[in-house]
């Protein structure tokens, strides 16, 4: 069926065969579209072949990626596998455009020759990674944007004069680091770099704001008394860890935003990717609330009062004062059971 | 004068590059909020329709 099909329409008729399964696992139709087309479509006399000067196998992971693309669209799974599809797809592409580069040759010469230009292809991909990735998250993301769509009108438009393909390769090499950072929320320029340390002691020495590029920051709040009724606090991470102790008669509310990492703030916790939430507890009149609005690209923020305590990646720490033993002495402690007290401030009585 | 053959797969990979570049400059303009759930699925679609008009397509001659 597949193969008559193919043929009439003069392409691969792989294409069919995954289309039959793709729509037979979607609800049963790719059933009876097989069984009508079967009656229907004369046979093939060469089943299963593609026409020539095809590439069979560029077909198959092509209609193989689209089809992981609509199932993570669709929420149906396949979440996990993204990452590397997507690498595994770069990969296939950058083949294929090389292979057909190079006319399908296979002496020893032109494939030396393919394998040279490839290692140069990778080294210069991965420096366009990171060079892209950092203009992007230092703001140039929007002109970065404009160049992709520059390069697929051009790439579209030359299509009628013979075609451009290998500007596929720049395209994606500038999209994907782009899309990561984009999606990540990362945003580093005018944040600084480097580790920060804050304890402030009063309500006047607390910020209404923090802010830090790449690094690490980690506030102590225990000293300062906030008065009752909202304190607003926002804390700005690009790429690394927030932690942040409270005192234990602060009642915290929160909207958190992770693109990719973790987020803790007190009894509630989540990881991976995405991490999105907001939570407003209810509470008594005259509560001290600290109302914090936490933004992280890569990395974690982590608030904590000695009811709870910092989940933690590295347990064997040496401690060079209290501020540093602050942030570690509690080591998993943390209680995500729905009886945890650590956010209890907010119906305990002022 | 030589004429130029059609190639329908720059055609199709230069049309869906577009489109991702413009879901990018969307986000980094503030008119929407790109995340991973829709990222990955945008990407997937960019490289399988690359790949499947490249194999779909003959040699370019």
């Amino acid at each position: 069926v597949a193969g008559g099909l193919g043929r009439y329409f003069d392409i691969d008729p792989i294409i069919f065969r995954i289309g039959f399964v793709v729509l037979t696992l979607a609800g049963g139709a790719g059933v009876l579209a097989y069984l009508a087309s079967w009656v229907l479509v004369p046979a093939d006399p060469e089943p299963g072949q593609p026409p020539a000067d095809r590439s069979r196998a560029a077909t198959i992971v092509g209609a193989a990626i689209l089809v992981v693309a609509a199932c993570v669209l669709l929420g149906r799974g396949f979440f996990f596998f993204a990452p590397p599809l997507i690498g595994l797809g770069l990969i296939a592409v950058v083949g294929v455009l090389l292979w057909r580069a190079a006319g399908g040759n296979e002496n020893a010469a032109s494939t030396a020759a393919k394998l040279g230009l490839a290692l140069l292809l990778l080294v210069v991909a991965v420096a366009g990674f990171v060079a892209v990735g950092l203009g992007a998250a230092i703001g140039g993301g929007a002109a970065i944007a404009g160049v992709v769509i520059a390069l697929g009108v051009a790439l579209a438009v030359s299509a009628f004069l013979g075609g451009r393909r290998w500007l596929v390769l720049p395209a994606l090499i500038i999209a994907v680091p782009l899309g990561f950072v984009a999606a990540a929320g990362i945003d580093v320029k005018g944040g600084g770099v480097g580790d920060r340390d804050y304890q402030p002691t009063t309500v006047a020495d607390l910020q209404r704001g923090y802010k830090l590029g790449i690094g690490q920051m980690r506030l102590d709040l225990t000293h300062v008394d906030l008065p009752p009724g909202r304190t607003p606090l926002r804390l700005d991470m690009g790429i690394g860890s927030v932690r942040m102790v409270v005192p234990d008669d602060v009642c915290v509310a929160s909207k958190v935003k992770v693109g990719a990492g973790y987020a803790r703030m007190l009894d509630r916790d989540s990881g991976g990717l995405d991490v999105d939430w907001r939570q407003s507890p209810e509470q008594k009149a005259g509560v001290k609330r600290l109302v914090i609005d936490g933004d992280v690209g890569i990395g974690e923020i982590q608030v904590v009062n000695s009811r709870s305590g910092f989940t933690t990646w590295d347990n064997h720490r040496q401690f060079d004062n209290q501020f540093d033993r602050r942030f570690d002495t509690r080591v998993g402690s943390i209680d995500l059971s729905p009886g945890s007290d650590a956010n209890a401030a907010c119906t305990e009585a002022a | 004068v030589k004429r130029e053959r059609f190639d329908p797969a720059s055609l199709v990979a230069g049309l869906v590059i577009c489109g991702l570049g413009t879901l990018l400059l969307l986000d980094q303009t503030g008119a929407i909020d790109l995340s991973f759930g829709y990222l990955w699925p945008a990407l997937l679609g960019t490289i399988g329709a690359i790949l499947l008009a490249v194999g779909m397509t003959g040699k370019r001659r």
